[in-house]
């Protein structure tokens, strides 16, 4: 008997008992689909964390930041000038892979207005030119930051498209343009790239857009009247030697600090193990959940398939008459069982990806259907159909023909 | 020329710790063509003799041998496909499935058949012509009479192209007229130089044969 058969027998077996078979396959259909939907949110939420983490520097990005003095350092924490330009002076000149550096400023509430408009939910930041390239901006129109308008305390800008999309009119030519950062006028010399990935109606890269940058000087100058650096951003080469890296920076701040461990090298692989345990505690919980539905579901299965053998059980004795194999009987239960697992996976699948396309729809919740969860589904799904099929197909198989045709 | 010959057969059980000899020392031989009919009461022996000439069971001790060879010790697996390849049976209760079609009923043993039974669905349909049910391929059992369900079974049974049918009280369930019926039809088998063995326990059955096997408490008389 052949595969194909199998199934056709399987199928022709579930249409004989509609309700019994389907109210199993229900079970199964459950188990699926809270795979595919709990697989969905976890892939959809890496999927944007990838893409988040790529457009913001990439595992190419370290940063070094501020953390509290230590306590065995505590009366050593005025020796430390903190974190300053000298910082990223010394990294580029003692860390070995380093390409770029740029301290970081951030202006606390900088308001960007133009006539009577005004820009809302802007970070405004002060760096040098290599900031841009270190955070993964490109410009559309005009020019990047250079030295020049540092050095000179250049009251320039360069701005993100949403500040252009809130302060100017649609297609409107912004280079040239003047605006006002707390009342000072600032002339527009570059406009960055649109950034988007849309992730059902949310674009994850929307805080790309939502920046302005300033020359490092000016802002610390003219904006914010202090040298106090908020984090120093640097881009490396060679991602294989990230630690290397880390701590060559580390040993170099800690040096310009006088010994005063004040400040903190972090690298994104820091992110990537913080998110895989995330994620895999997500995996588990719903992988968990699917689980006992599963559970439930083969239960229900073999279950069905001990009251089908029991009502079968003249067939079966024919069936051995004829000539059948052990081995043919115990395949034809098998592929029953496994057919109705696989229908009740496709019912799961089908339900998952629609609550997955509703789900798309709302602004909150954004799971992705991927084709690793359908297949996770699937597989548990025909997993489910061979493990509780093994036992009743072993039961029927071993059926003495005479006895089974004797069988009232 | 003999078809099969059963020597010094015994069948023991053990039923509840007792030992039942069921088949007690049998010889028997039949002949390639031959339509016989075994008879015998209930508990006679005539169930297990059958069990053991259609290869459903194996004998406690003796030979067997079928077809040029001796087939007595033989696995599960053996057993089974000279059931597919050489035996056809018939029973009292059709034993046909409800939910197939006449031709997929009556095609149901090639899907057993090793190695694969070329034409097979124009050999089911022959097997339908021959015995009088070409127009029914397509009706499930449930939609014809209780004869018009044994020619169905009997066309099941040939179409193998068995060495041998076996019928276990083929009339038992059907009223005198579908019984004269289903007997004619094996007498007509039986011209085409088929050999049958009816296994019955009633005389008037027996009588359409040429040659009755009577079985009484294990032996045959």
């Amino acid at each position: 008997m052949s595969f194909l058969s199998g199934i056709g027998n399987g199928l022709s077996e579930i249409w004989a008992h509609k309700l019994r078979s389907f109210l199993t396959m229900l079970c199964v259909a459950m188990g699926v689909a809270s795979v595919v939907i709990s697989n969905g949110f976890v892939d959809g939420l890496f999927e944007g964390w990838k893409v988040s983490m790529a457009e913001s520097g990439g595992l190419e990005k370290i940063r070094v930041e501020r953390q509290a003095t230590p306590n065995n350092q505590r009366h050593l924490a005025g020796t430390s000038p903190g974190l300053s330009m000298l910082d990223a002076e010394r990294i580029r000149e003692f860390c070995p892979g380093v390409v770029d550096v740029s301290p970081e400023l951030t202006g606390d509430s900088v308001e960007l207005r133009h006539g009577s408009k005004t820009a809302e939910d802007i970070r405004v930041m002060g760096g040098v030119p290599d900031i841009l390239p270190i955070d993964r901006y490109e410009i559309v129109e005009g020019r990047a930051l250079c030295d020049l308008d540092s050095h000179r305390k250049l009251q320039v800008i360069v701005i993100g498209s949403a500040v252009a999309e809130q302060l100017f009119e649609k297609n409107e030519s912004v280079v040239g343009k003047t605006i006002q950062c707390n009342g000072i006028p600032f002339v527009i010399v570059g406009l960055l790239k649109h950034y988007e990935k849309k992730y059902g109606s949310f674009n994850l890269l929307e805080n790309k857009n939502r920046v302005a940058f300033l020359p490092f000087d000016t802002m610390r100058v003219k904006m914010l009247g202090r040298a106090r650096v908020g984090r120093i951003l640097v881009r490396v080469t060679d991602t294989d030697h990230l630690q290397e890296a880390a701590e060559a920076i580390q040993n170099v701040v800690t040096q310009t600090h006088r010994g005063v461990k004040d400040c903190k090298v972090h690298t994104n692989e820091e992110n990537v193990a913080s998110y895989e345990s995330t994620k895999k505690g997500f995996m588990l919980v719903g992988s968990g959940v699917g689980a006992v539905a599963l559970l439930v579901g083969g239960i229900g299965i073999m279950n069905l398939m001990l009251a089908s053998i029991h009502e079968r059980v003249r067939e079966i004795g024919l069936r051995k008459a004829i000539g059948a194999w052990a081995s043919d009987i115990f395949l034809q239960f098998l592929v029953e069982a496994v057919t109705l697992a696989m229908l009740g996976g496709l019912i799961g699948i089908a339900a998952g990806a629609g609550v997955i396309q509703v789900l798309q729809s709302l602004e909150e919740f954004r799971p992705l259907l991927s084709m690793s969860a359908i297949t996770v589904g699937f597989s548990f799904s025909v997993l489910v159909g061979v493990l509780s099929g093994l036992y009743p197909a072993i039961q029927a198989s071993r059926l003495d023909p005479i006895e089974a045709l004797r069988y009232e | 020329m003999p078809l099969l010959r059963l020597v010094s057969i015994t069948k023991h059980y053990s039923v509840g710790g007792t030992l039942v000899k069921a088949l007690d020392n049998v010889d028997l031989t039949i002949d390639s063509g031959e339509f016989s009919a075994v008879i015998g009461p209930s508990g006679s022996g005539k169930s297990t003799l059958m069990h053991l000439l259609g290869f459903l069971d194996h004998p406690t001790s003796g030979e067997i041998h079928f077809d040029g060879e001796e087939v007595a010790r033989i696995g599960s697996n053996r057993r089974a496909m000279i059931r597919s390849e050489k035996i056809g049976f018939v029973f009292q209760s059709f034993n046909l499935l409800p939910r197939l079609s006449v031709l997929q009923n009556v095609l149901l043993p090639t899907s057993y058949a090793r190695p694969r039974i070329p034409n097979a669905e124009k050999r089911a349909r022959q097997a339908l012509e021959s015995v009088g049910m070409a127009d029914r391929a397509h009706h499930r059992p449930s939609q014809l009479s209780g004869g018009q369900r044994q020619r169905v079974a009997i066309a099941r049974a040939l179409i193998n192209e068995p060495r041998l049918i076996l019928a276990d009280e083929p009339t038992g369930n059907l009223d005198s007229r579908s019984a004269e019926n289903i007997l004619s039809l094996f007498e007509e088998l039986h011209g085409q130089g088929r050999t049958i063995i009816l296994v019955t326990h009633d005389a008037n059955v027996a009588c359409h044969t040429q040659r009755q096997i009577r079985v009484l408490d294990g032996k045959i008389l």
